[in-house]
């Protein structure tokens, strides 16, 4: 095993002209035998106040043989940072914790139909009563969470054993 | 035993500059012996009027022999205060009452997983029928509350059949305020 590897965020700009949306991506590489693997926070162009959408997808299965989660997680201060050393067990952060999970199993399904998610900040006064999807099986519904609204953020893969080597993929689009 | 400490609640603002959130911490020192320990009215940068997210972790856990719960207490006066006479059992307020549960059971979990809760005053008219979610088992899910509008607020935990180990709880509240 060894230490994951997750990139900085890129941001840019995509879309026509006038209408284009912003766009945050970053790659995380799982190391083989870690059971968690994690972004860096958030970016400085993510407005958390107002709704994005995250999509996901990954190169491989994380772990063919167990069930992997992806959670969200957020930090409270500038120090906010997850832990992604050797041989973790478990997820760990630097002033931060764990919001929801976002998706109750990233398997197979996701190298191929990516995940795009809904988040809608708490504090966001539009977008009402509409229930939390993370479930894969209700993915066609379409994914979306109302979260707590925070200064960072960090997407967060764990798994029950041990992953498999990977590499995940996370955009993030905001008006 | 001896009071609890609760400290004052500090404010300030935390993340990128134009985006950044309204963010108060304050500790409470629960000392060996009492029932319950609470924080200090909610400050002013706190808009009572918004959403806000509640964030509470612990130094160990509040009562390695029983169960501590995190409550919510309302107050309607300005001279609004959780009484912290040592050892009492009865859990009281000056111009101020139990408003409710939040978490069913501050377990060692939340020594390294914090709460955090999405807290949606009732009067916030955009979000209506989600369901609270305020047990520990149910923690993935994200916890979650919608509460009655308060001028004020306070935080804590107590137990009922057992006293508090000495523990020090940590509460954060972040609000997007504008």
């Amino acid at each position: 095993m060894a230490v994951n590897t997750a990139s900085a965020w890129t941001e840019k700009r995509a879309g026509y002209g006038g209408n284009s949306l912003y766009v945050a991506e970053c790659t995380v590489l799982a190391a083989v035998a870690n059971r968690t693997c994690a972004t860096l926070k958030t970016p400085r162009g993510l407005n958390v106040k107002r709704p994005w959408t995250l999509y996901f997808i990954t190169s491989a299965d994380p772990d063919a043989g167990d069930t992997v989660t992806l959670s969200l997680w957020g930090g409270w201060s500038d120090d906010f940072v997850m832990t992604n050393t050797s041989g973790l067990t478990t997820a760990a952060a630097t002033d931060g914790g764990k919001i929801l999970q976002l998706c109750d199993n990233f398997e197979t399904l996701l190298t191929t139909l990516s995940g795009a998610f809904h988040f809608t900040p708490n504090s966001y006064p539009y977008g009402g009563v509409v229930a939390d999807v993370v479930a894969v099986s209700g993915r066609a519904n379409g994914f979306k969470v109302r979260i707590p609204v925070m200064p960072y953020y960090a997407f967060v893969a764990q798994s029950g054993s041990v992953l498999d080597a990977h590499t995940e993929t996370f955009k993030i689009i905001q008006l | 035993m001896a009071a609890n400490t609760a400290s004052a609640w500090t404010e300030s603002r935390v993340g990128y500059a134009s985006n950044s959130l309204y963010i108060a911490s304050c500790t409470v020192l629960a000392d060996t012996g009492n029932y319950a320990a609470y924080s200090l009215k909610t400050p002013r940068g706190l808009n009572v009027a918004k959403p806000w997210t509640l964030i509470a972790y612990f130094s160990a856990d509040p009562v390695a022999t029983g169960t501590a719960l995190l409550n919510l207490w309302g107050g309607y006066s300005d001279d609004f205060v959780m009484a912290t006479t040592p050892g009492a059992a009865a859990i009281t307020a000056t111009s101020g009452g139990h408003i409710k549960e939040l978490c069913d059971n501050t377990t060692t979990l939340l020594v390294t997983l914090p709460w955090i809760c999405q807290i949606t005053p009732n009067s916030f008219n955009s979000e209506g029928a989600v369901a609270d979610v305020v047990t520990v088992a149910a923690i993935a899910s994200g916890p979650k509350v919608r509460v009655p509008l308060m001028p004020y607020y306070a935080v804590g935990i107590d137990v009922a059949a057992n006293v508090l180990d000495a523990v020090t709880a940590y509460y954060k509240i972040i609000q997007a305020k504008d």
